[in-house]
């Protein structure tokens, strides 16, 4: 009977160790060292796919939500209008459309008839996108006189998000910049966009009345980064008038 | 009383003093003579064939004893999931032994 020496090795992925016929004393076999398994955890790999990490040494499914296909429908108000749409995400997910456009699409066309609706369908790049609501800000401004310089509403948080109103009618400007979002990727143009929603909008009584009404989303994509976006422009009011409004300003962005 | 020994008119007939037989060297279940005249029982446990997966990050004992020969296989991943399917920056293994990030 052969008698071998202690046996301690490893078996890596895959591969085979030998077991010769005879006397051993008490020895170990290792399985695949995974250096530091990994850190990814079920809800943070597509729903279904496998995978292995230090959560634990028997493969894994992963979970994350898919949101599919986005679609979003509109009403036209108007037969034979001519509408454009921008659509977005509305819910945080991975989406797993094809890259055939960009983070915003638009359609522009008729629908019809009068209160018909139409769908529109917007690509997106896959991955994962959580929305993050970065700040709900308000805006005042005393009008005073027609093409006169106002107050300048103050946008805060976010590194900067000023405003500024320059004429009348005017237009709320503003730019605001972030960086180094922890946990988050590099910014660019293909992983993030901005959305600003109105929350809330009014006027005063000061002057004329000008426009009542804000759009309700306005969108936004960066040409580069997150570094600072600017002509955040929508138009708030014509010749003189108060108004107050809200935004509330949201960045989605791929992890 | 244990023989080890046998001499008969001059001529030594059996002589077992020099056998060097001992439990710990006789697979269990067999039996010898030792030095002593002493019948001698095995003590070492026959395992068999050691034919196993071991899963990643996990260790396969071999006990002390008599193995047959075989083989331990290090469990081959299987995992499905790419980069651009995980969190970024998380980091997991698909079914390579290198380590993918999200």
């Amino acid at each position: 009977m052969t008698t071998h020496s202690a046996l301690k090795t490893t078996a890596a992925v895959g591969s085979t160790v030998a077991i010769e016929a005879g006397y051993y004393p008490a020895s170990t076999v290792l399985g695949p060292l995974l250096a530091n398994m990994g850190n990814a955890v079920a809800s943070q790999v597509y729903s279904g796919k496998t995978f292995y990490s230090s959560a634990s040494t028997a493969r894994q499914t992963g979970s994350m939500a898919t949101n599919g296909t986005l679609t979003s429908t509109h009403s036209s108000a108007t037969a034979g209008a001519a509408s454009t749409y921008t659509v977005r995400p509305s819910a945080a997910g991975y989406f797993t459309t094809a890259i055939t456009s960009e983070l915003v699409a638009t359609q522009s066309g008729t629908i019809a008839p009068a209160g018909g609706t139409g769908t529109v369908s917007v690509n997106i790049k896959p991955g994962y996108y959580n929305k993050i609501v970065v700040n709900r800000t308000n805006a005042y401004n005393a009008g005073t006189a027609a093409g006169a310089a106002s107050a300048t509403p103050t946008f805060t948080n976010m590194g900067t998000f000023g405003s500024t109103k320059a004429s009348r009618p005017g237009n709320i400007s503003a730019t605001f910049s972030a960086t180094n979002i922890t946990g988050y990727k590099n910014l660019t143009s293909a992983n993030f966009f901005v959305r600003v929603k109105k929350v809330s909008y009014s006027h005063g009584t000061f002057g004329a009345q000008g426009t009542t009404s804000m759009t309700p989303d306005i969108s936004y994509t960066a040409s580069s980064g997150l570094g600072t976006l600017s002509n955040l422009a929508q138009q708030v009011g014509s010749q003189s008038e108060q108004f107050d409004c809200a935004l509330q300003v949201e960045l989605w962005c791929a992890h | 009383m244990a023989i080890s020994k046998v001499i008969f008119n001059g001529d030594t007939l059996m002589d077992v003093t020099g056998d060097s037989v001992a439990a710990n060297n006789l697979l269990s279940g067999e039996s010898a003579t030792g030095a002593n005249g002493q019948k001698v029982a095995g003590s070492i446990v026959n395992r068999g064939a050691a034919n196993s997966t071991i899963n990643a990050c996990t260790t396969y004992a071999i006990q002390a004893g008599y193995w047959d020969a075989g083989t331990c296989t290090g469990q081959q991943l299987d995992g499905n999931a790419v980069a651009s399917q995980v969190y970024y920056g998380k980091t997991f293994y698909n079914n390579t032994s290198a380590k993918v990030t999200g």
